[in-house]
């Protein structure tokens, strides 16, 4: 961690119970978050992923432990959980759940009327959510006339409106054509540039490849905090098994073509690398 | 089963009509001054004067009336039932006829066909409201207009917030609706017929997913609500300006005419 | 059972200011017993055409014929030709409200009037078919379950009636990876096994290319194309256009190509086939094997 700047959001023994006699959702959870980083989130239903995109984008307060905004602990009332509000938008898997007006632009709009904005401010942002999201052309259409990728891009544009530092995505691409879902991993690659946080939770591992961090949740307890390459090659070759997800599809190729007799080890595991590496490794041998 | 989607409930149409660029609390006001004209009314002759402004009404939204029209006559057979409860009330006059255990008399028969007029009326005129009044407008027409009880203590925001979700809700319940009839009657549930024992088991295998989804959904509405930041007791503003125009005045006036109406008619031999 | 598409069109709302156009002159067959796999954009009119095969919307104009029965604006499927179609439509999991998720699988059964017994049997059966253990499952309220169980006791209440027509609307969306696998691999053997004809609607490559013999590819409420998977992956790129996306078995498949073009002559359709062919490709040799 650099010296000066306290990172962007820190978790410290971050614990949620919903019921107190009940297991715990997230447990014990020590987790940063820097600006401008890619943190995917892996694990499978049930592992405790919602729970922590409702810890950092402030909608519940942990059980135990703290969470640290820019350097400052976040309180437990609701207005001490308004500044992380604030700080961290998020975007929910089903783009119908978070569209509440009549019209794209005014849908937009609803985040910084929240936080009683001059209309003049709401205008500029509002205009601004929908460039960068490229909705500009659809300002004044019914939400029920877009599509279901450019529905997510509007929740997207609404989260933006409010100049969050980070943005959660909650499962976001789960529910898209792949057409819809690699044009907002575009529009989620671009708010990186521009310097804020992501954090994209998942069950796609594939599209966990592009992420700066990885971390993988198991019955609510950290199962891995790093980089994705090692975490990869440790699921190829079988030192790490995944509760309820499958490994992506490189490293499952080179897992077949292994037991088949042709050793692959390729240093990437996306499809063209393991694919080369076989005819490699077959020409060695 | 087919279609409820369309339903005018809390569906807006885009547009540009005289009511759409009225003033919601304008529109408000108009039908909460409607409803007590119908019901001050005592005569049925008095209740269909007051019907004459769903024409009004309609040519004013810029709708097509075969769809408003069509909406009415489904929404006639449910608020029919509603209404035959006044038949079997029991009234110290003699019978018209006897049904079974009931005996209908021409009051009853008068009251049930006031009220059926009334409801039906409200319909159109809610319908056309709804139609034409964005949710997010509509609610924050509502919150100006109660905003003096917020001196009493009344949540007045908390309020305009479920209306608008209730409204907004409308359409994705029904569309979850018709979903789940389609799914049942695959697996040979049958809407329409059958005895009573099969009606109730139809209504279950409906209602029951129907609840499931809209807790479900309720829950991820609130909670992406909450994430954008809205709370009820905070000051918001809106980008939308509201104010009062000429067409606002039409609508006053036009309520004036219906209230004088309504009052004449039951000071005429009311009971 | 099989279903003809003649000259097509689904208007939804039609005569209301909500209208909205879904499916434009369609005309196609599909013979008895195929597995059709329905790709396109959202909103291109992929479940629009499912819901009309099964049923339950009818054209606007044109007519479907399924089972040899007609169904069109004015003409609604008759209920014995009905009795004969499934449909497991987006989040089938809401149809679920019976006490025990035994009960909920027979339902359609009971509604067909089969005696308790025979119910029964084959509600236990459908639950295997899908699965899901009967002894563990049968008794237990289907509100209970994890997502992935409940949508399998969806479509084992779908199953368990035979259809010899099934429409099935993206059964896998919102489902994680592992579930997913399962459930195909579940499905996959079903179809074999019973034969159905089968509409299936998903915005999974993967899943068209593994079950299906036959792939419908829709654009704006048009047919675009109707192909076999095979044909699909050599012409892929031209099928882009349609918002179809290689997926990393696609990719895979291209790299492959790249190395060795003959593998277009048939190419694999699983992850499994690939790896068996690259195996018997590259002299690996034990064919078949996996870990």
């Amino acid at each position: 961690m650099t010296g000066g700047t306290p990172p962007l959001l820190r978790l410290e023994g971050v614990t949620v119970r919903y019921r107190p006699d009940g297991p715990p959702a997230l447990a014990e959870i020590d987790l940063t978050l820097r600006a401008g980083e890619w943190v995917s989130v892996l694990g499978a239903n049930g592992s405790g992923k919602s729970t922590l995109a409702r810890v950092l984008a402030g909608l519940i307060a942990p059980t135990a432990g703290a969470v640290i905004l820019r350097g400052a602990p976040v309180g437990a009332t609701e207005t001490g959980l308004w500044p992380l509000r604030q700080a961290v938008g998020l975007v929910l898997q089903n783009p119908e759940d978070q569209i509440v007006a009549a019209t794209v632009e005014d849908d937009v709009a609803f985040g910084p009327e929240n936080r009683a904005l001059p209309p003049d401010e709401i205008e500029r942002r509002v205009t601004a959510a929908l460039r960068r999201t490229g909705l500009e052309a659809l300002r004044s259409v019914e939400p029920a006339r877009l599509s279901g990728g450019e529905k997510q891009r509007l929740a997207v544009a609404g989260a933006l409106a409010v100049e969050p530092a980070a943005l959660v995505f909650d499962e976001a691409t789960s529910m898209l054509d792949a057409e819809a879902r690699a044009r907002l991993l575009a529009v989620m690659r671009e708010e990186q540039a521009a310097g804020r946080a992501i954090v994209h939770i998942t069950h796609e591992l594939e599209e966990a490849e592009v992420a700066s961090r990885l971390v993988v949740l198991d019955r609510g307890r950290l199962r891995y905090d790093g980089p994705p390459a090692p975490f990869f090659t440790a699921l190829a070759e079988g030192r790490l098994a995944l509760p309820g997800l499958l490994p992506p599809f490189g490293v499952r190729l080179a897992q077949d073509l292994t037991a088949r007799g042709i050793a692959v080890r390729p240093a990437r595991f996306d499809p063209e690398a393991v694919v080369e590496a076989a005819w490699t490794s077959a020409s060695k041998g | 089963m087919n279609g409820l989607g369309t339903f005018p409930l809390g569906r807006h149409l885009p547009g540009d009509s005289f009511l759409h660029r009225s003033d919601p609390r304008a529109k408000l006001l108009f039908l909460f001054g409607i409803a007590i004209a119908a019901f001050t009314a005592r005569s049925v002759a008095a209740v269909l004067v007051l019907s004459l402004l769903v024409p009004a009404a309609i040519a004013g939204s810029g709708v097509s009336p075969a769809y408003v029209v069509r909406a009415i006559g489904r929404t006639a057979v449910f608020v029919g039932i509603l209404a035959a409860v006044q038949l079997f009330i029991p009234r110290p006059e003699p019978p018209l006829f006897v049904l079974g255990p009931l005996s209908v008399t021409a009051g009853g028969l008068k009251e049930a066909v006031l009220v059926w007029l009334r409801l039906l009326l409200l319909f159109a005129l809610g319908a056309l409201l709804t139609l034409t009044t964005p949710p997010l407008v509509l609610a924050a027409g509502v919150v100006r207009l109660a905003a003096p009880l917020r001196r009493v203590g009344v949540p007045v925001d908390a309020f305009g917030l479920m209306l608008m979700l209730a409204l907004r809700f409308i359409p994705t319940l029904l569309e979850a609706l018709e979903r789940i009839m389609k799914a049942q009657a695959a697996r040979g549930v049958d809407f329409t017929s059958g005895r009573l024992r099969e009606r109730i088991v139809a209504l279950l295998s409906v209602v029951v997913p129907l609840f499931a989804f809209a807790f479900e959904r309720a829950e991820a509405m609130a909670l992406a609500l909450e994430a954008r930041g809205y709370r009820p007791d905070a000051p918001r503003t809106s980008r939308r300006r509201l104010a009062f125009g000429w067409r606002d005045v039409v609508l006053a006036a036009t309520l004036a005419l219906a209230l004088a109406v309504a009052a004449w008619d039951r000071g005429r031999g009311g009971p | 059972m099989d279903v003809r598409f003649e000259g097509v069109s689904h208007v939804y709302g039609a005569g209301t200011p909500f209208a909205r156009p879904a499916l434009s002159s369609v005309t196609v067959s599909i013979a008895a017993g195929s597995v059709v796999a329905l790709l396109g954009r959202s909103g291109s009119g992929k479940t629009t055409f499912a819901q009309l095969a099964a049923g339950l919307e009818r054209p606007t104009a044109g007519r479907v014929i399924v089972g040899g029965a007609e169904s069109s604006a004015e003409r609604r499927l008759p209920p014995d030709v009905r009795r004969r179609i499934g449909a497991v439509l987006q989040h089938p999991e809401h149809q679920l409200f019976e006490e025990t998720v035994g009960r909920d699988v027979g339902f359609a059964l009971r509604r067909r009037g089969v005696p308790p017994d025979e119910v029964e049997r084959r509600a236990r059966a459908a639950l295997f078919s899908v699965g899901l253990d009967p002894e563990a499952y049968f008794a237990r309220s289907p509100f209970r379950l994890s997502g992935g169980e409940k949508r399998r006791a969806a479509i084992a209440g779908v199953l368990v009636y035979e259809p010899e027509l099934v429409v099935f609307d993206e059964p896998t969306a919102g489902l994680d990876p592992e579930a997913r696998e399962r459930l195909i691999e579940h499905l996959e053997a079903v179809f074999r096994r019973r034969r159905p004809t089968v509409l299936y609607v998903t915005h999974r490559i993967d899943e068209a290319i593994r079950l299906a013999d036959r792939v419908l590819l829709f654009d704006a409420g048009r047919l675009a194309a109707d192909v076999t998977p095979a044909e699909l992956l050599r012409r892929f790129e031209a099928y882009r256009r349609f918002g179809l996306r290689p997926s990393p078995f696609i990719r895979a498949l291209f790299a492959v190509g790249r190395r060795a073009p003959d593998v277009w002559d048939d190419p694999p359709r699983t992850p499994a086939a690939l790896a068996d062919w690259l195996a018997a490709r590259l002299g690996g040799g034990r064919k078949g094997a996996r870990p």
